[in-house]
C-alpha cells in the first residue's frame, strides 16, 4: 500500500478521532483554531477528489493558487486522491517577476486547470486574465455543492503514479519540475520519521508555506502519512512577528518543527525579550534546521538564547535534504546533540576535513553535521573525475534509493544529467545533488554548492569564506554584503564584489580599502584578488537573502555592474577590455 | 528542503529599536526611515522618501518584517499589505501618522 489515499484510508480507520490537521491563523491571538480529525480530513479530501474527477482526468496537472489555510491542504489531498497532479505555487502578489514565473510553470507543466478557493477566486481569475492564461478552467474546491465522498472513484494501485510536481529549480524562464511519485512519497515519509527519530503519534507544526517542499512534505504529507498530527500557521505571521512561531510550538505542544536557518536568525534578531514572557519551549523536541546552508553560530546562539525558556540542547536538529530526493536525506535526530566540528580552513580549501581542537583560533571554520546517511546509498564523488572519495575528503554528494524522484518533468536531458549519473567505477543510477559535502565518523557535513565554488589552481575556495574575511578587515565593509566568484583570464582568478559604506570617501580612501582587502585575501587564502566596491544594495540577493553570485558575476563580466571603485589585476582588466572589443566588433557587423 | 530560500547572514545587523515612546510625527518619520535604511542596508541619508521601497530592492520577506516592526513600535495591528499599499516612506509615514492620530485624540500622549 503505497498510495497516499490508501494510507489515509488506513489512518482514518485506525486513528479516526485523532487530530490530523490544525490551522491557527495567528497563534499570538486567542480564537479557536480549525481542526480536522483523520476521519474528517479523509472525508473532506475525498469530496475534493470527487469534484476533480468530474472535471479533470487522472494525470492532468493543476496549479493550486490558495492563501494559507485548510482549503489548500484539502485541495492537495484531493489531487493526490483523484490522480490529478498538483503544483502548489505562491499566490500572485502583483510583482511582475512572480507572475512570469507562474506563467512559465503553467506552460512547462501544460497545466489543465487552476484550483483555488471561493474567497480569492476573483483575484485568481483576474490574474489569469492578465497573465494570458484565462483559457484554463478555474475550479473552486470549497463550493457549497461539493459532491459526496462516496463519489470518489478508486484508482488502481500504482506506486509509479506521479503524486506531484515540485518546481524548485531552474531559472524563472525555464523552470524545472521535480516529478515525485507515490512510491517516493511513501518511502520518504518513512525516512523522515526515522531520521528525526520521532514516534508516529508525534505532533508537527510550523509556518513553512506549502509551495516549498519543506512545508508540503515536511509539514503536511509526511506527518499525515505516518499518522502524526500537524499544526499550520501562515508564513506572513511568522515574518511579521517571529515569536508567533515559538508560541505556536508552546501552545499546540508541537514536538517537531522545521525551518530554514534564516528563521532561527530572525528569532535571534527580531524578538524583543519582553515579547517572550511566559514562553515554554521545554516540550519542543526537534527544531529541524534545513533547506539552506546552516551556520554553526546560529545554532549555538539560538540554543543559548532560548535555554532560559526551556529549550533543550538536543532540540537543535540540523538536517540535509533536497526536492530531487523528495525531501529528507539526513538529520541530527531528537535524541542526540548536533555536532559542530571545528576544522582547519586551509585544509578544507584543499578538500580535506581536518578537525582541530575546539580552542584553536584563526584559520578555522566550524562545520555543522547533518546527521548520518543511513537511509539511502550515498557516495562522495570527485565532480570532475567521478572517482569515489574516501571519508574525510570533500566531493559532490551523490544519492541513490527509493526516495530519489523520477526526474524533471518533460526534460529528458536535465533528467539524464542529474538523475542518472555513473561513478568512475561503473555504479549507475545516482542523483547528482550539486552539493559539496564530506563524511567523517558517520556524519555528513555540507560544505557548499558546486556552481559557486571557486577553483583556483586546483584549490577549492568557498565564496562565503572570502566574503567573511573581507567583511572583517574594514569597518566600511562590515555591514555590507559581498559576492566572491572567479573569472577565467584565462586562468581562474578571484573577483570580490563588495558593498561599501563610505559616504563621501575620496578615491584615495577607497583605494586604501581595496588594498587592505587584497592584502588580507592574499595572506589568508594565498590568492590574488580583484576587488570591486559597489554601493549598498548593489549585491543582488534572492527574496530570502541568498547572494546571487552567478548573476553578479554575469553583470561584472558584461560591464553592467556599476562600480564605486574597482581595483583589478592587469589580467582581469585585459579580460574585460577584450570582451568589450569583441562586443564592439559584434555591434559593428 | 530545497535550497531556494537561502540566506548568508545578511539580515539587518542592528536590533530594531523596539521601544515605543511618546513621539511626534517627526520622530515617527525618523524612526521609520532608520528602520527602512536598516533593511535596505543603506545610510539613512540615501533613502529618498518618494522612491518606492520595492525599487530599492525591499522584497516580500523584508516588507513583512518591516510591517511587523512597525506594528511592534506602534503597538497596533496593521494590514499585511501595508508596504504594498503605501509603497514609499512618505506615503507610509503619512498613513501611520493618521492612524496614530485617530487612535489618540486630544493629545493623549
Amino acid at each position: 500500500m503505497t498510495s497516499f489515499r490508501a494510507r489515509m484510508e488506513i489512518n482514518a480507520e485506525r486513528f479516526g478521532e485523532r487530530t490530523a490537521f490544525t490551522y491557527a491563523a495567528d497563534p499570538l491571538l486567542d480564537g479557536t483554531p480549525l481542526s480536522y480529525s483523520y476521519a474528517e480530513i479523509h472525508d473532506a479530501a475525498r469530496r475534493v477528489g470527487a469534484l476533480l474527477q468530474g472535471r479533470l482526468d487522472a494525470g492532468d496537472r493543476a496549479m493550486l493558487l490558495y492563501p494559507p489555510g485548510p482549503q489548500l491542504a484539502l485541495a492537495i489531498l484531493g489531487c493526490l486522491y483523484s490522480g490529478v497532479i498538483p503544483i502548489v505555487v505562491p499566490m500572485p502578489d502583483g510583482q511582475q517577476r512572480r507572475s512570469q514565473r507562474l506563467i512559465a510553470i503553467v506552460r512547462n507543466a501544460r497545466a489543465a486547470a487552476l484550483l483555488t478557493e471561493a474567497n480569492v477566486a476573483g483575484d485568481v481569475a483576474a490574474w489569469a486574465a492578465a497573465a494570458g492564461v484565462a483559457d484554463l478552467p478555474c475550479l473552486v474546491t470549497d463550493a457549497i455543492d461539493m459532491p459526496g465522498a462516496e463519489q470518489l472513484r478508486e484508482l488502481p494501485e500504482d506506486p509509479g503514479r506521479i503524486a506531484f510536481l515540485q518546481y524548485t529549480s531552474g531559472s524563472t524562464s525555464q523552470p524545472r519540475g521535480v516529478v515525485v511519485t507515490h512510491a517516493n512519497l511513501a518511502d520518504n515519509a518513512g525516512v523522515y520519521q526515522r531520521i528525526l527519530d520521532m514516534p508516529s503519534d508525534a505532533r508537527f507544526g510550523g509556518w513553512l508555506p506549502m509551495h516549498h517542499d519543506f512545508g508540503l512534505i515536511g509539514l503536511l504529507l509526511s506527518p499525515l502519512f505516518v499518522g502524526s498530527s500537524t499544526v499550520h500557521m501562515p508564513a506572513s505571521v511568522f515574518l511579521r512577528h517571529p515569536q508567533s512561531w515559538l508560541f505556536l510550538i508552546d501552545r499546540f505542544d508541537v514536538h517537531a518543527s522545521p525551518a530554514p536557518n534564516f528563521a532561527f536568525e530572525m528569532c535571534l534578531r527580531r524578538i524583543p525579550e519582553e515579547k517572550l514572557a511566559g514562553l515554554d519551549l521545554s516540550r519542543w523536541r526537534l527544531a529541524i534546521n534545513g533547506a539552506e546552508p546552516i551556520q554553526a553560530s546560529t545554532l549555538t546562539r539560538f540554543r543559548d538564547r532560548f535555554a532560559p525558556y526551556g529549550l533543550r540542547p538536543t532540540t537543535i536538529g540540523p538536517g540535509y535534504g533536497l526536492a530531487e530526493a523528495t525531501l529528507a536525506v539526513s538529520c541530527a535526530g531528537q535524541h542526540r546533540l548536533p555536532r559542530i566540528t571545528r576544522v582547519d580552513a586551509e585544509r578544507l580549501g584543499r578538500g580535506e576535513l581536518r578537525p582541530v581542537p575546539a580552542e584553536t583560533d584563526g584559520g578555522t571554520r566550524d562545520l555543522v553535521g547533518c546527521g548520518g546517511v543511513s537511509e539511502m546509498d550515498i557516495r562522495i564523488v570527485d565532480p570532475r573525475s567521478r572517482a569515489l572519495l574516501p571519508d574525510g575528503e570533500v566531493g559532490e554528494i551523490w544519492l541513490r534509493g527509493p526516495s530519489i524522484a523520477r526526474g524533471y518533468w518533460e526534460n529528458p536531458d536535465a533528467t539524464a544529467a542529474v538523475f542518472d549519473a555513473e561513478t568512475a567505477c561503473g555504479e549507475r543510477g545516482f542523483l547528482r545533488t550539486g552539493d559539496l559535502g564530506v563524511r567523517l565518523d558517520d556524519e555528513l557535513y555540507i560544505t557548499g554548492r558546486i556552481k559557486e565554488l571557486l577553483i583556483i589552481r586546483g584549490r577549492n575556495l568557498y565564496p562565503q569564506d572570502l566574503e567573511a574575511e573581507a567583511r572583517s578587515v574594514h569597518p566600511a565593509l562590515a555591514l555590507g554584503v559581498g559576492a566572491a566568484f572567479s573569472v577565467p583570464v584565462p586562468e581562474e582568478q578571484v573577483v570580490l564584489v563588495h558593498e561599501v559604506r563610505a559616504g563621501k570617501a575620496t578615491p584615495a580612501e577607497l583605494a586604501e580599502i581595496t588594498a587592505v582587502v587584497r592584502r588580507q585575501l592574499s595572506r589568508e587564502f594565498g590568492v590574488e584578488a580583484s576587488v570591486v566596491l559597489v554601493r549598498p544594495g548593489a549585491v543582488q540577493r534572492t527574496t530570502s537573502g541568498k547572494i546571487q553570485r552567478v548573476a553578479i558575476r554575469e553583470s561584472f563580466q558584461d560591464g553592467s555592474l556599476a562600480a564605486t571603485y574597482a581595483d583589478l589585476t592587469s589580467e582581469v582588466r585585459a579580460h574585460l577590455a577584450g570582451r568589450d572589443q569583441r562586443e564592439l566588433a559584434g555591434a559593428a557587423r | 528542503m530545497t535550497r531556494e530560500p537561502t540566506k548568508t547572514g545578511n539580515h539587518p545587523r542592528k536590533e530594531t529599536d523596539m521601544a515605543s515612546n511618546a513621539e511626534g510625527p517627526a520622530d515617527l518619520r525618523a524612526w521609520l526611515t532608520g528602520c527602512v535604511a536598516q533593511y535596505l542596508r543603506r545610510p539613512e541619508t540615501e533613502i529618498d522618501p518618494t522612491v518606492r521601497l520595492a525599487d530599492y530592492g525591499l522584497d516580500s520577506v523584508y516588507a513583512l518584517a518591516l510591517c511587523g516592526d512597525i506594528e511592534t513600535h506602534l503597538d497596533m495591528r496593521l494590514s499585511e499589505t501595508l508596504v504594498w499599499d503605501y509603497p514609499t516612506v512618505d506615503e507610509l509615514a503619512a498613513h501611520l501618522e493618521e492612524l496614530v492620530a485617530a487612535q489618540q485624540p486630544a493629545g493623549a500622549r
